[in-house]
């Protein structure tokens, strides 16, 4: 199917966007459309993650409101003296709903099936906390999208294939992070305390792989989000991050694109100069 | 009783597994999740986990050497303990479907003490934190990159 157009905005985000670009290789583009760079596909980031949970006396009333009750960037800037390079944020959250609860606290073996299923689910429910780390990920090239030379879709059209190592620096920002995390569980007087680091199951924001810049050896599109080399394509998800950012990305995004919208219009005259 | 996936053996199997998972309590006054409304809402809640109902029920069914019913209490408890300390990632999605719908049978979720509804659209009140915890903090220098600095 042949659809023409002026303008193309891709909005796939970190993988959908690559795997798209990388899949519209032509004689023309061989290395996939808009990537001149060789950079489609690279620098892919994500937000590696960890929990330290506790539990306290006090009933947290946490089915009433918002789970995550508070943010702190305290450790989120630069400090040479830490041994690593950006930083995280930490997320304070107070328990979830009854059943959310409880199923986390099923898994972590506090609540058993058969006899004693409900003293534990009453003993245990409504008193974990958590303290989570949202790490900064930095672009590492050999991070990447590429295409799977084997698995495809059901149109067959080649699948995303992904490389992630999760890098030292990460490792050491995820590592204060916890440390920090368990000093304010004993702060707080918690209990039974649990860490999970890297969380398996949170954190894989997509980000990174279509990265924004001025210089077009560097980066894939520009600085409002037009890719260098296709004067009417342009990006405006996750993929254009240069860093992951230390906080959960979706609002970044609508504000990129909502930047990037602007610019098409304000530049409409010379749009494809 | 007729299901889209399951045959009249899983539906037995499940049923058994729900009620060895949550059983009744007389302290309590609860049901076990076996129970027929919770297991009528089981029943409909398999569809998005397919594959993990099936390939739980098999491991549950092998595990069990047979039928589930055809064990007595003593044998259900031991096979209980093999499978919650089994690890099988199948028979997790199993215990966290009766969770799933045993949690939010009305009787169950007024036996915690809480109302029976959503929280939207009526909303909670929720006690008002004390900010003045935060008095030290705001009192601490800036810890970001202020562009206008």
């Amino acid at each position: 199917m042949f659809q023409p157009a002026h303008v193309v905005v891709v909005a796939c985000n970190g993988v959908g966007t690559p795997r798209l670009l990388l899949n519209s290789a032509t004689a023309r583009c061989p290395d996939g459309l808009a990537n001149s760079s060789g950079l489609v596909g690279r620098n892919l980031m994500f937000h590696p993650w960890a929990v330290v949970s506790g539990y306290v006396d006090e009933k947290l009333d946490g089915h009433r409101g918002s789970p995550l009750c508070m943010w702190s960037q305290e450790f989120y800037e630069s400090d040479p003296s830490r041994g690593f390079v950006r930083g995280y944020e930490h997320q304070f959250g107070r328990g979830a709903q009854v059943i959310s609860e409880g199923i986390q606290n099923m898994a972590l073996g506090r609540i058993p099936w058969g006899e004693g299923h409900h003293d534990a689910f009453r003993h245990w429910s409504g008193r974990r906390f958590s303290v989570e780390v949202c790490c900064e990920d930095l672009p590492e090239a050999h991070n990447r999208v590429t295409l799977d030379p084997v698995l495809k879709d059901g149109h067959g059209i080649a699948a995303p294939r992904i490389s992630y190592r999760i890098s030292e620096n990460s490792r050491r920002i995820l590592a204060h992070g916890v440390a920090r995390g368990q000093e304010i569980m004993v702060a707080a007087g918690a209990s039974d305390m649990h860490v999970t680091c890297p969380v398996p199951v949170a954190g894989w924001h997509l980000l990174g792989t279509c990265r924004m810049g001025a210089d077009p050896a560097r980066s894939v599109v520009n600085e409002w989000g037009r890719s260098h080399d296709v004067k009417n394509l342009f990006v405006v998800d996750g993929s254009v991050f240069v860093t992951s950012g230390g906080v959960n990305p979706t609002t970044t995004i609508q504000a990129i694109a909502l930047y990037i919208a602007d610019q098409m219009k304000q530049r409409l005259a010379t749009l494809f100069e | 009783m007729a299901h889209a996936f399951l045959d009249d053996d899983g539906i037995a199997d499940l049923r058994c597994l729900a009620g060895m998972i949550i059983p009744a309590s007389a302290k309590h006054a609860l049901p076990a999740a076996d129970d027929a409304a919770i297991f009528a809402d089981l029943l409909g809640s398999l569809a998005h986990d397919r594959a993990a109902v099936l390939a739980g029920l098999a491991h549950v069914r092998a595990a069990a050497a047979g039928r589930l019913d055809g064990l007595d209490a003593t044998a259900r408890g031991a096979l209980a303990r093999r499978l919650e300390q089994g690890g099988n990632a199948d028979v997790a999605v199993l215990s966290r479907l009766v969770m799933l719908c045993y949690y939010r049978d009305d009787r169950v979720v007024r036996s915690l003490g809480l109302e029976p509804r959503a929280p939207f659209p009526k909303g909670h009140a929720v006690e008002a934190g004390d900010w003045s915890l935060l008095d030290p903090v705001r009192a601490r220098a800036p810890m970001w990159r202020d562009p206008r600095r």
